[in-house]
């Protein structure tokens, strides 16, 4: 028996790593997690300054849209339902973190891995795969509940912005939006150890989801060719459904429809998400480039 | 006198073949991920089409008569692709110091970059002429596809575009260097750098007539860009010759060269700062 088993069977370190239990995994999430907070505390400043960037969109948004319209807002009240152009925006806004962050946590924690040389010694630890999936998410995912409402506060206080409508609505299909988004997120993390330089293709998603999807305009306005290919992303769904139960405005289908198609993607694209992150995994460590960058 | 043109001898010639090789690495870094050339010039269109969009949903065609009215272009396709042409220059030259200086702290080899005998102003700018190289190689494609799908009617003057689109980057370069000294001392000057360009974005009135702006329109009078997008518009879509849009450049020439001074003597100051507390080479 060597020496590292009688350690272990003395039952002296049941807690520790290197035996798998409820307590280690969590040990190693908060490990994990603290990395994030002292990365976090490192570069204060930079996250502080952050915070600002909302308010900084919403001028540029509300400028745009005063510069094109003069206030005229005929032609966009017939289509969103509504003449607050403001709330209309904040309301796709509510996504534009999540999806940022289902992107950007776990492609680009693993991408950070791979650069600095530890993703290989990362992913050999006793640590369940689904531990170190949340560990890489869970901080971002404050910080973005943090930015999601600074911007509400921000569009509250400086454009007056507030909501009324089917609340209970909104909180559901937000729930449904980002436990897809985050199942999205685990096919993603796949995606990036074959890809590895995952960089330029997040940005790229994270710029055609809200032109296909239509952050900031009904997709009725799209081209009808693009059209189709919207209609496939559920995402567009929820904006839609987020849309009517805040202004009213009429869905793209019925809207039992649409709240099936994002219950579905809720329970379906986290386990495939998962199943595919595992499958892309062990296909790197076959090849033995899991390591490499 | 062995080895006269060698890294260990500064020399015009040595300095050449820093900004080759850096160009080299880069390069093969680029080659390394093909996708990527792919992914960058979709980028910008992607962009540029959801404002369109955006215009779209809100004056129901692709001309605004309060844009008109405004500025003397309706068509906003034109203003605003060719207010974006004109700041994906100047974001090159605003960010590649900030985003190359901490590349070189990530990994490790900045101190050693540092200590190499090559002047600081080519360690700072040697990563921006490839990437001008790559912004205009996308602009291109971008331009093409916009001429396919809107058909906007542009009357290029080229010598005066490129003398803008040249300023835009000297002007530009001063806020380079400044956010490549916040790099030094912050290390992580991501948010910093976006907030910065947030700013310079609204100030330019790259997406909306300055005179939406109403009193703030004054601090546009700071900002290089307003200037060059002022004029590359004028060129383009209202026929200006050169000699009007020359009050244009003198002010970006001011820029060029006054900012650059000032903001080249701060990133010393911020560097020294650094360097005191040892951290230069830290991440």
């Amino acid at each position: 028996m060597g020496s590292t088993e009688k350690v272990l069977n003395s039952g002296h370190v049941s807690g520790c790593l290197v035996t798998r239990s409820p307590s280690s995994e969590l040990r190693a999430l908060w490990a994990l997690i603290n990395v994030d907070l002292i990365h976090l505390r490192r570069y204060l400043l930079n996250f502080l300054i952050g915070l600002f960037t909302p308010f900084f969109l919403l001028l540029t948004y509300y400028l745009t849209v005063m510069g094109i319209t003069g206030g005229d807002l005929t032609q966009f009240s017939r289509l969103a339902g509504t003449r607050d152009f403001m709330a209309y925006l904040v309301a796709s806004y509510l996504f534009v973190g999540y999806v940022s962050n289902a992107l950007w946590s776990m492609g680009e924690s693993l991408r950070g891995m791979m650069v600095w040389g530890v993703f290989e010694v990362v992913i050999m630890t006793p640590i369940r795969r689904a531990t170190l999936l949340i560990a890489w998410t869970f901080t971002s995912f404050l910080f973005t509940t943090i930015y999601t409402l600074m911007v509400l506060t921000m569009a509250w206080l400086v454009f007056g912005v507030s909501f009324t409508g089917n609340l209970l609505l909104v909180l559901l299909v937000l729930l449904l939006t980002v436990i897809s988004l985050y199942g999205f997120g685990f096919f993603y993390a796949g995606f990036a150890i074959l890809l590895k330089e995952s960089h330029k293709f997040t940005s790229f998603i994270q710029n055609i989801l809200p032109l296909l999807c239509g952050f900031t305009y009904s997709i009725l306005v799209l081209p009808r060719e693009v059209q189709v290919i919207s209609r496939i992303i559920p995402l567009t769904y929820s904006i839609d459904t987020l849309r009517h139960a805040l202004f009213d405005s009429p869905t793209l289908i019925p809207l039992s429809h649409e709240l099936l198609i994002l219950l579905i993607s809720a329970l379906i694209l986290p386990i495939l998400g998962y199943w595919t992150y595992l499958r892309l995994e062990s296909k790197a460590k076959r090849e033995g480039t899991l390591g490499r960058y | 006198m062995a080895a006269p043109s060698s890294l260990c001898r500064r020399s015009f010639w040595s300095e050449l073949r820093v900004v080759w090789a850096f160009s080299r690495i880069n390069l093969l870094v680029y080659s390394r991920y093909p996708l990527n050339p792919f992914f960058d010039s979709i980028w910008t269109m992607t962009n540029i089409f959801q404002l369109v969009f955006t215009g779209v949903m809100f004056v129901g065609a692709y001309y605004s008569t309060e844009l008109s009215r405004l500025t003397g272009i309706g068509d906003f396709v034109s203003y605003w692709v060719l207010g974006g042409l004109v700041m994906t220059y100047g974001g090159i030259t605003l960010s590649t110091i900030a985003g190359s200086l901490r590349q070189e702290m990530q990994q490790g080899t900045l101190e050693s970059c540092w200590m190499a005998p090559i002047r600081r102003f080519v360690l700072l700018t040697n990563r921006i002429l490839l990437n001008l190289l790559w912004v205009t190689v996308f602009n291109t494609i971008n331009v093409f596809v916009v001429f396919l799908i809107f058909k906007p009617v542009w009357n290029p003057d080229w010598f005066s575009i490129i003398i803008i689109l040249l300023l835009t980057i000297l002007s530009n370069y001063s806020f380079g260097i400044l956010m490549g000294g916040l790099t030094v001392v912050s290390k992580n000057s991501g948010q910093i750098l976006g907030v910065w360009s947030e700013v310079l974005m609204i100030l330019s009135a790259y997406q909306f007539p300055i005179a939406v702006l109403g009193e703030w329109s004054v601090l546009s009078n700071f900002v290089p860009y307003y200037y060059s997008i002022r004029a590359f518009r004028a060129v383009v879509l209202q026929n200006a010759t050169f000699q009007m849009i020359i009050p244009d450049l003198v002010f970006l020439t001011l820029f060029s060269t006054v900012f650059l001074a000032l903001s080249y003597a701060v990133f010393k100051r911020l560097e020294s700062v650094a360097k005191r507390r040892g951290s230069l080479g830290f991440y």
